[in-house]
């Protein structure tokens, strides 16, 4: 084959993988939006020693842990977790298992974060919600500082679907966080 | 003296035609890239790395105006231009070299920052190790189409950081992989190919560093702990190192572009300096027993064996001729490895030894090629040896004493008589 051609379609390969990688992401996470089932995950104030002064807020999940049910689970190992809502309308992990859940499609890929004999702790896969960068330090301040206060309710508004996980928005006693901090 | 001025001298004498100078004089001006296109080169690439910086922490400021299919767009935009410059300098044919180097170094920059931007639109975070490895292998292409240097050079550093990364990152679960090899064997091609077309240029001096450190950097990631068969498979790769730097390949490059002649000797020398201690045996190699399965389950054993195996059949290819001590070294370190499981103290007595030979042969090698550089380096490796045993508080001042006299004496005399040898024969 003819050298330039050979380069050509090597280029036309690359342009397509280049291409597909990111908007592989941008699809499974619109098909996520549009068809998962969204959930609220109850935050927590970060740790001030954490803090990431950046263009993102890092956050610290509340229910993110559930009884090893007599399982032995290595730390860092990939699990399935089910994912249902409480009376209050809260998230929490429902069930585990190693192999994807055939059941239900609302279960999220995430790490374990340890494990021992009474719990099992997750990483769940959506710990940074970005913002503009100017906005980003302020929401971060106002996220722990109301989150300190008794009787606050943040949360972070996720969509899940088989795996995949969206952080749509977090929520500050009712409020966008983005909007909390514009006022 | 310049070329030219050496051209003059040795028509005058008669020792080459008017025609031969000529045709010698036209060769050196072809074969050197102009300072002023190398210029172009550096400011091309710096350009389009800070150009396309700029753009994407332009983007990266995620401007809550925008509505978020318009930052999904953004997050597109500087992979589109790389790729339309890509096309561009391609039609350009082999003309335009910096056009290609700084389209290049834009698109590798670019393909990193669109994965990074669309993370951040839908609030990803993503593993570090895995975005590393989409981004090499989504750039490893870049470095064929355009035939670049720069993008093989990044490439080289992306995967090593990948290396670090995911090797400081190993548990049972998490066991290490071997992308960072296969990667690099990517990038075998590409270095031929400079080689072959520009054996002169500053981008295969570079690379020669770059891969050489590269490989010494991550043999460690292989295997988080440090143990005796650590220890082997880096004297193995450091024997690979010589090896390849006395092949006919890589032999006649210039000295200094020559890593892989220069870090494989050094390396050897540090690590059998550190295996002569006897605490660093006791701390990092006797406290873990060496059992046969731990041997036959370690992947850094192996990846010394690869390497031993290469050096042998490079060795064997060039008929075993011109090789040096440094090349062989692996050969009495499998021996004093496997004696030292049985006999622990074996291991830093023939590694005292094994240095002091190294030393010996070097400075005969030198001293049969008439070559002062070399016996001064093997009178370096038996001064660093006595420095050695100097921290060994077991070893009396007076024997300490005498063998640095005998050092010394030892760099006053070989010296010497070299210089002696030669003003007698000329």
């Amino acid at each position: 084959m003819n050298n330039k051609v050979f380069i050509w379609i090597l280029f036309v390969l690359m342009v397509a993988a280049q291409i597909f990688a990111p908007a592989s992401m941008v699809i499974a996470s619109e098909d996520t939006l549009a068809t998962g089932q969204e959930f609220k995950f109850r935050t927590e104030p970060v740790d001030p020693a954490d803090l990431f002064r950046g263009r993102y807020i890092t956050l610290n999940f509340r229910d993110n842990s559930i009884s090893p049910k007599g399982q032995t689970w290595k730390e860092t190992e990939t699990v399935y977790a089910t994912i249902g809502s409480d009376d209050s309308g809260f998230a929490y992990i429902t069930d585990l298992s190693r192999d994807r859940p055939q059941n239900t499609v609302s279960y999220l890929t995430c790490s374990v974060r340890y494990s021992d004999a009474d719990n099992v702790t997750l990483n769940f896969p959506f710990n940074r919600f970005y913002m503009e960068e100017s906005k980003a330090p302020e929401a971060e301040k106002i996220y722990n500082r109301i989150g300190r206060l008794p009787g606050s309710r943040t949360y972070a508004l996720v969509c899940i679907k088989k795996g995949n996980s969206v952080l749509k928005d977090v929520v500050i006693d009712g409020v966008p966080i983005g909007l909390k901090v514009s006022e | 003296m310049s070329i030219q001025n050496e051209l003059r001298e040795l028509v005058n004498a008669s020792v080459i035609t008017e025609d031969d100078a000529l045709r010698i004089s036209t060769w050196y001006q072809s074969a050197k890239t102009p300072p002023h296109k190398r210029l172009l080169i550096i400011f091309g690439v710096l350009g389009a790395i800070l150009v396309g910086l700029g753009i994407i922490l332009v983007i990266a400021h995620n401007w809550d105006q925008f509505p978020k299919n318009l930052k999904v767009v953004f997050a597109f935009l500087p992979l589109v231009i790389g790729q339309v410059l890509t096309a561009y300098s391609l039609l350009g044919g082999n003309s335009n070299q910096t056009l290609k180097e700084s389209s290049a170094a834009f698109l590798f920059f670019a393909v990193g920052a669109s994965i990074s931007l669309v993370s951040q639109v839908y609030n990803i975070p993503g593993n570090t190790g895995d975005y590393l490895l989409a981004w090499m292998l989504l750039c490893l292409p870049v470095i064929y189409v355009l035939n670049s240097s720069i993008a093989s050079l990044l490439f080289i550093a992306g995967i090593t950081f990948y290396a670090i990364h995911t090797g400081n990152d190993h548990s049972f679960a998490n066991p290490p992989d071997w992308y960072y090899w296969i990667m690099l064997a990517g990038i075998i091609p590409h270095y031929y190919r400079l080689h072959n077309l520009n054996p002169k240029s500053n981008f295969l001096f570079f690379h020669n560093w770059m891969i050489v450190l590269s490989l010494i950097i991550c043999l460690g990631t292989v295997d988080t702990n440090i143990n005796a068969l650590t220890s082997l498979s880096y004297i193995c790769l450091f024997s690979f190192l010589s090896v390849m730097g006395n092949t006919p390949f890589i032999r006649q490059q210039k000295a200094a572009s020559n890593a892989w002649k220069i870090l494989g000797p050094a390396g050897s020398i540090v690590l059998l300096s550190l295996l002569s201690f006897n605490d660093y045996w006791k701390w990092f190699i006797w406290r873990h027993a060496v059992n046969f399965s731990d041997v036959i389950t370690s992947q850094v054993f192996y990846a010394g064996v690869i390497f031993a195996l290469i050096s042998l059949y490079l060795l064997g290819r060039q008929n075993f001729k011109n090789s040096n001590a440094f090349e062989w070294i692996f050969i009495p370190y499998y021996f004093i490895f496997i004696f030292s499981i049985s006999f622990p103290v074996v291991g830093p007595v023939f590694v005292n030894i094994l240095l002091l030979a190294l030393g010996i042969l070097t400075i005969y090698n030198g001293a049969r090629k008439d070559h002062l550089g070399i016996v001064n380096f093997g009178l370096l490796i038996i001064a660093i040896l006595a420095a050695c045993r100097f921290f060994d508080s077991n070893i009396s001042f007076v024997l300490r004493g005498i063998m640095f006299i005998a050092v010394g004496a030892g760099f006053f005399a070989c010296n010497y008589f070299m210089l002696k040898k030669r003003r007698t024969n000329e």
